[in-house]
């Protein structure tokens, strides 16, 4: 699971807009003005139209602090981040930009810095653009907001010729699984099944998914399928824990060669009363997604977990298009939440 | 027998053999720097705190705490996870037996494995002992001290700068270490040398292992753990003579590692809305009870080049910042922590001796120094650093006129360690510094140490503390001399006891 760009306008599609100036005066300049970088030169990919220099002044600040989603899993050690930027100058002059990113304490101490350039003129081969600069790691446990600081500086003349842009802190960790026995390894148990007859089923059986084909990487010894009934259905509840704020669905499934039996998966939150307050859902993996090759697909979905969610209601259904064997299969199911908000 | 390290680095240059006698040489891997700094006198303390601990920046009710986590302290990556739980807890007795305060805090790779901890809920004015555990091991306990609140009838504390690891060894910091009344030490600079001949720090992980070196010494990680610090930085922190204000991106990369390695490496507190690492604001003020406000002093970050018509060394935030505090002065001294020399300095044959120096900024200067004359009170001290020589002088607001009054005392410590003008130049230019500058008292470049301060309500004194031998770890030491300024009467004066000790100036 990720969070989107922490920092915002990390870009400068929107001027400074989200930035705090602290020193100096930026400039957000358009790619391909006279004397600048370009659309086709080094830079981002996706670069958009705007970028940020220093401005007129020898040294210009801009700072953002974005609050931290996710306090347990960063106090637990699982939340990772990834902080890029692309940072650059003009020609063979040695202005440059530095891009650093502090996890404060909640006392505003600093847990940890990560320093990105400067791009200095011999990097770009005195080249006008920009190069990537990132730096992935371990949230540091206690970390609350994540201060970031662009520096430009300098060297001589008028203008400032540090660039920046593409700024981006993005947050990843993976949820822990809220479902019991998810991928059939206990047989059905933690499953109640609501509707004709769920199969437990060993990878390698004549006539079945495979070790080596199409499925999870740690796919376990086995999975679920549909039995021989037309249609199966088995649920399983599980509560939320207080303040899940974001949650992660997925689910393996799949089906036989070319024949177009189903499994599907959805997820019902529900509040204290046991009312619905929405569904998610993961689509059935069709004959033609798999190629008509048989085995498991990845369907995953995530989203906010809706306000007043005290439980989570996991159903899989398993549907027969013909024949006798309902080879609608499921495997490594799994709902997950972090908390902290998004 | 071990050679000094003097010794054995002049003899190792002599015979083309750096790279077997200064460790941090690149290519060298991390065994045989080990070797070669043990053969350097390096040593460490058990893994995993094998740089030592350290607190500093007490306040009556908090004091921090450092340390970091180096297994393996000359190496470029550690052997540890990317985050390490760290437990730490404050007591009241060595034996960490009464513990007042604990807590667990993650050592992150992103800061090299460092902690720094503010230990709050303590009591003003009295000691503490303080140890760290990780990874199932202990740190050694180290010795704290709050800052007292209301009355306070006597500070005592010592300044430290310029410990050039190549130059010599740390014996003062043995006399320091020892002295059990000493409330705390300030350090005013040159902590590392960037290195010279013997090998540059540029990177973060050259600069890590340069102070990881400077923390092989027993004496100084001794000093450490028996007193809190008070820190700021001069030019060999990131190398000789910067300028924090240059802007090629090269200069502002290496400036970034040097400082997050400083940083790393000390027991500062952060504080202030405009500081962000690498760049902490390490300006501030700090009281010791009603008697004493050290302002300290950041004369390299935010400096512009020096003899400009609108220089400054001080950068425009921190001017404001330190003429509200030369304005909200309390009734007890003010004593700036000065890395740099901050009076006039002719040089014997004309001009300044040195302009990296205030006198680079004299502008600036004049203006901060009549604001002092203005705020009125004549107990105005500075301790000052990086001249490698002992300095007493009167400080006056314009120093080219006679007329002017004396506002301040200038003490200009001894360097620990680095290297001073020869014998012959100090006697030869000792007597033609004093005629070139009427306001210079006293001056004596030959030997190296450090000054201790006495304060009450009513003195000042400044103990010139040298070592007899700055290549014997073991080396005696002893009060060369002492100055006193008594309360209420600017200028200082000689103790007559001390009065015909060695030196090359006195005035007459």
């Amino acid at each position: 699971m990720q969070t989107p760009n922490l920092i915002a306008n990390g870009g400068f599609e929107t001027g400074l807009t989200g930035w705090s100036t602290i020193e100096g005066a930026a400039a957000v300049i358009a790619y391909g003005t006279a004397g600048y970088p370009t659309q086709t030169g080094p830079g981002p990919a996706d670069r958009g139209a705007n970028f940020a220099g220093g401005g007129n002044v020898a040294r210009t600040r801009l700072r953002q602090q974005a609050t931290l989603p996710w306090t347990a899993q960063i106090d637990a050690g699982s939340a990772t981040f990834d902080f890029t930027g692309w940072l650059g100058g003009y020609a063979d002059q040695d202005d440059g930009a530095r891009l650093s990113v502090e996890f404060l304490s909640a006392t505003g101490l600093p847990l940890g810095v990560c320093v990105l350039g400067p791009v200095t003129a011999a990097d770009r081969g005195s080249t006008t653009g920009l190069l990537r600069r990132a730096q992935s790691g371990v949230v540091p446990p206690g970390s609350r907001t994540a201060r970031t600081v662009l520096l430009f500086t300098r060297d001589g003349g008028t203008s400032n010729d540090g660039y920046a842009d593409s700024v981006s802190l993005v947050l990843t960790t993976q949820p822990t699984n809220l479902l019991t026995n998810p991928g059939a390894e206990a047989g059905l148990s933690g499953w109640t099944v609501a509707e004709g007859g769920p199969a437990v089923i060993a990878y390698g059986t004549a006539g079945y998914p495979t070790q080596t084909g199409p499925g999870p990487a740690n796919r376990g010894a086995n999975f679920f399928g549909g039995g021989t009934s037309a249609r199966s259905r088995m649920t399983q509840a599980v509560p939320l824990p207080g303040g899940a704020g974001q949650y992660e669905f997925g689910a393996y499934l799949g089906g036989y060669a070319d024949q177009n039996d189903t499994a599907s998966c959805t997820a019902t939150f529900l509040d204290s009363a046991g009312g619905s307050l929405g569904v998610v859902g993961l689509a059935a993996v069709t004959a033609a997604d798999r190629g008509n090759v048989t085995g498991l697909l990845r369907r995953a979905t995530a989203g906010a977990v809706p306000a007043g969610a005290r439980t989570v209601r996991v159903e899989v259904v398993f549907t027969r298009a013909g024949g006798t064997s309902n080879d609608g299969y499921a495997d490594a199911i799994s709902f997950g939440v972090v908390t902290g908000g998004s | 027998m071990r050679l000094d390290r003097r010794t054995l680095l002049r003899a190792a240059a002599g015979a083309g053999a750096m790279s077997a006698a200064w460790p941090l040489m690149q290519g060298l891997g991390p065994q045989a720097a080990h070797a070669a700094a043990a053969a350097l006198g390096a040593s460490w303390d058990p893994a995993p705190f094998t740089v030592g601990v350290g607190s500093g920046d007490p306040l009556p009710t908090s004091v921090l705490l450092w340390t970091r986590l180096a297994p393996d302290p000359l190496a470029d990556t550690q052997p540890l996870a990317d985050i390490v739980q760290v437990d730490w807890a404050v007591a009241t007795d060595a034996a960490m037996s009464t513990v007042v305060a604990s807590g667990s805090v993650a050592a992150s790779v992103l800061l090299g494995h460092s902690v720094h901890v503010v230990a709050e809920g303590l009591q003003p004015g009295r000691r503490y002992y303080y140890r760290f555990t990780a990874l199932g091991k202990a740190s050694r306990v180290g010795r704290t001290k709050t800052a007292p609140v209301g009355p306070t009838s006597l500070v005592r504390f010592a300044s430290l700068n310029c410990q050039d690891y190549r130059a010599g060894e740390y014996p003062g910091m043995r006399d320091l270490a020892a002295d059990s009344a000493l409330d705390f030490v300030v350090h005013l600079g040159d902590y590392i040398y960037e290195g010279s001949e013997l090998g540059t720090a540029y990177t973060l992980n050259d600069y890590r292992k340069l102070h990881a070196l400077y923390k092989g010494d027993p004496l100084l990680r001794d000093v450490h753990a028996a007193h809190p610090f008070y820190l700021t930085w001069d030019d060999h922190d990131v190398f000789n003579d910067y300028s924090g204000s240059r802007g090629a991106a090269t200069f502002v990369a290496r400036r970034a590692a040097a400082y997050q390695g400083w940083y790393e490496h000390m027991p500062l507190r952060l504080e202030g809305d405009d500081t962000a690492l690498p760049d902490p604001r390490i300006y501030r003020s700090r009281q010791w009870g009603d008697l004493l406000e050290l302002v300290v002093l950041d004369l390299r970050q935010h400096r512009s080049e020096q003899n400009l018509a609108d220089g400054t060394i001080l950068g425009a935030k921190q001017k404001a910042w330190l003429k509200d505090r030369i304005a909200q002065r309390g009734g007890g001294w003010q004593c700036w922590i000065n890395s740099i020399f901050l009076s006039q300095q002719r040089a014997p044959g004309g001009g300044f001796m040195f302009t990296d120096q205030w006198d680079g900024f004299r502008a600036e200067r004049a203006e901060l120094l009549g604001h002092v004359q203005n705020a009125g009170g004549p107990d105005f001290v500075t301790v000052t650093g990086d001249w490698h020589s002992a300095f007493v002088q009167d400080i006056r607001p314009d120093f080219d006129n006679a007329g002017a009054p004396v506002i301040g005392t200038e003490f200009v410590a001894h360097s620990a360690t680095s290297s001073a003008y020869s014998a012959s130049w100090n006697a030869t230019n000792g007597p033609l510094l004093g005629a070139a500058n009427p306001h210079l008292q006293y001056f004596e470049g030959n030997r190296y140490g450090h000054d201790v301060y006495e304060v009450t309500p009513q003195r000042w004194t400044t103990r010139l503390r040298v070592v007899a031998n700055r290549t014997d770890p073991a080396s005696a030491v002893s009060t060369l001399t002492s100055w006193h300024v008594d309360r209420g009467r600017a200028g200082a004066y000689e103790d007559p006891a001390t009065k015909g000790s060695a030196a090359q100036y006195r005035r007459g």
